[in-house]
């Protein structure tokens, strides 16, 4: 049959993922219609961004700072609605 | 061997439970099938069953109870019926779906509205496709057994289906039966605890039912579809382990005098007690009957009952439940598909009986055969036929189905009645004084939009031809259709009947 891709025989049963967090390895978030930018010069880490995230698409850089995995975000918007800096502006993929 | 009890047989399904050890039971109590969880409640209360009792406040939520401790390795129960089944629709297919051996008893009952307490088979038929093995009992003991029986093959490791038994409302669920007890340590050995192959465990976590993208969804399906089938053959295999075990024989097909016989009747459920009567009386007068009684209606027993019925003239079937629009009886369609592919296959007559909790008679059984006589010897023949329902064209209960008036020049003949659908009430035949239903003024007005169109005064109220139709024995959708004085026509295959017309 196809080349790359499993057959039924070869799923587990009912589809179930066996390995937690498997979600890491797809590109979730690669559809989004807009993405998050921040400015670092208004940031002042206060983390409320990375609390809010509901798809724990933000990891914190060595600085401290907060950055988005892009393959993963959304472009829900809630950082930058909660950003109390204004340091997040979400524009518009392919600008 | 167990002892022999009276006992009433919703209550004999508990104790299969008990016996079975279930783990937990998640239920809402609903007629017919009360007595089931309401004596299982008490068992738990009473400490005779050491199983988690959920009270739940819908059976959406029973069916989700279930799905949820069965998907951590609970041994899980439940039990409904019609509306509540009705109600479970949505979660029936995620227990299929994740594979979780949910065990449900369903009391049938029929489907509101008028609201019907009373019992028929419109509730499961409803739920055919939802992926559940479906199991038919018609006595006592065999709600029992099938109880029993249900748990080992859902669970069983090649099959990871949930299963469900019906027992017929009221006529089967409320009569007091002798049942033979198997004993717990009989049970014990035939039913081993339940073995999970994936269970939800937060020290080894997994994801049940994940998104199912569409480049994944497809294999799903056919996996869970490939586990149905494959369940056929474990099923066998369990009845045989259980026949060793207790000494009843159960197969997908119960056979009643069926060696010789030209016509059969098949059906499911505890109305084929009174079929067997009915045989047995029409056999002393002479007549050829026999009773193939469906109790595995999923997965379907395709060579079985191909080979039940092989070598019979007829088979009547009589389906409790009713596919508006459709064919008839959900049964009855099935077992036209499981014959049409055979070079010779008997005549399948459908009949629709037993509806709402109306009793099958044994007249209404003689009157069925009767009629399948009738279009075995070239009577008239229809998609199906209700039985016992009153109606103005037929007032004469020794000729339950009205020989049809012959219709008028260009009106196509179709509809249970006989007669044409659109004069289908006396007086109201061509020619007759007083209005045409207002149905028909209906399609007249649908069928021609704008009413830009002059239309016909009699005859069908659409521009078909219908004589050519006709010759081709054929209705304008394309269906054949009997038509009086073509009945010889009919029956030839369209090429035959067509060299005949050409005088060849």
């Amino acid at each position: 049959m196809a080349e790359d891709k499993p057959n039924w025989e070869d799923y587990p049963m009912a589809a179930t993922i066996h390995r937690p967090g498997s979600a890491t390895d797809q590109n979730t978030g690669d559809w989004k219609s807009m993405r998050p930018e921040r400015d670092r010069s208004k940031c002042d880490k206060c983390g409320i961004c990375w609390i809010f995230c509901p798809d724990a698409a933000l990891y914190m850089t060595e600085e401290g700072y907060y950055e988005v995995d892009l393959y993963h975000c959304k472009g829900c918007g809630i950082c930058a609605h909660e950003c109390r800096k204004g340091a997040i502006r979400m524009v518009e993929e392919g600008e | 061997m167990g002892e022999r009890v009276g006992l009433e047989v919703s209550l004999a399904v508990s104790e299969a439970v008990k016996l079975s050890r279930a783990e937990v039971i998640a239920a809402y109590p609903i007629t017919p099938q009360t007595h089931i969880v309401e004596e299982l409640s008490q068992m738990v209360a009473d400490g005779e069953l050491d199983a988690e009792y959920i009270m739940v406040e819908s059976e959406h939520s029973a069916m989700s109870a279930c799905c949820g401790a069965s998907a951590v390795g609970a041994r899980t129960f439940t039990a409904t019926a019609s509306q509540g089944l009705a109600l479970m629709h949505e979660v029936l297919f995620i227990a299929s779906g994740l594979r979780l051996p949910v065990v449900m008893a369903v009391a049938n009952r029929a489907l509101s509205a008028p609201l019907s307490i009373w019992g028929d088979q419109s509730d499961v038929m409803s739920e055919r496709d939802s992926g559940w093995i479906q199991l038919f009992a018609e006595t006592g003991q065999e709600a029992l057994d099938l109880t029993i029986q249900a748990f080992k093959i859902a669970e069983d490791k090649r099959v990871l289906l949930p299963a469900e038994v019906n027992i017929d409302g009221f006529t089967l669920s409320h009569v007091v039966e002798p049942i033979e007890m198997p004993g717990q340590e009989e049970v014990d050995s035939f039913l081993p605890p339940y073995e999970p192959q994936v269970i939800l465990d937060p020290d080894s976590p997994v994801t049940m039912g994940p998104v199912g993208f569409p480049e994944l969804y497809t294999e799903i399906k056919k996996q869970q579809n490939e586990a149905l089938l494959g369940s056929y053959e474990v099923i066998l295999e369990i009845w045989d382990e259980f026949e060793r075990k207790f000494g009843r024989r159960y197969r997908p097909i119960e056979h009643y005098k069926t060696e010789d016989a030209e016509i059969l009747i098949n059906m499911a459920g505890a109305m084929s007690g009174t079929a067997r009567m009915a045989v047995d009386m029409m056999r002393e007068k002479g007549k050829k009957v026999g009773l193939v009684r469906t109790r595995l209606w999923r997965p379907y027993p395709f060579d079985e009952i191909r080979s039940a019925v092989k070598g019979a003239k007829a088979v009547a079937v009589v389906d409790r439940a009713l596919s508006f629009g459709g064919q008839g009886g959900p049964m009855c369609s099935e077992l036209r598909s499981a014959l049409y592919p055979l070079a010779e296959k008997p005549v399948v007559t459908s009949y629709i009986a037993g509806l709402g909790g109306r009793d099958i008679t044994i007249e209404n059984f003689q009157t069925i055969v009767d009629d399948t006589e009738d279009v075995l010897t070239g009577g008239p023949r229809e998609e199906y036929k209700m039985i016992g329902v009153r109606s103005k064209i037929d007032r004469d209960p020794g000729r339950p189905f009205p020989t049809p008036a012959p219709p008028a020049a260009g009106v196509l003949c179709r509809g249970q009645s006989g007669l044409p659908r659109m004069w289908s009430r006396p007086g109201h035949a061509p020619g007759a004084e007083g209005r045409r239903p207002r149905h028909h003024r209906l399609q007249r007005h649908r069928l021609h939009g704008d009413n830009q169109q002059p239309l016909p005064r009699d005859g069908l109220a659409y521009p078909v031809d219908t004589r050519r139709l006709r010759e081709r024995g054929c209705s304008r959708s394309g269906r054949r259709v009997r038509h009086q004085g073509l009945e010889e026509e009919r029956t030839l295959p369209r090429q035959a009947h067509q060299r005949r017309r050409r005088g060849r």
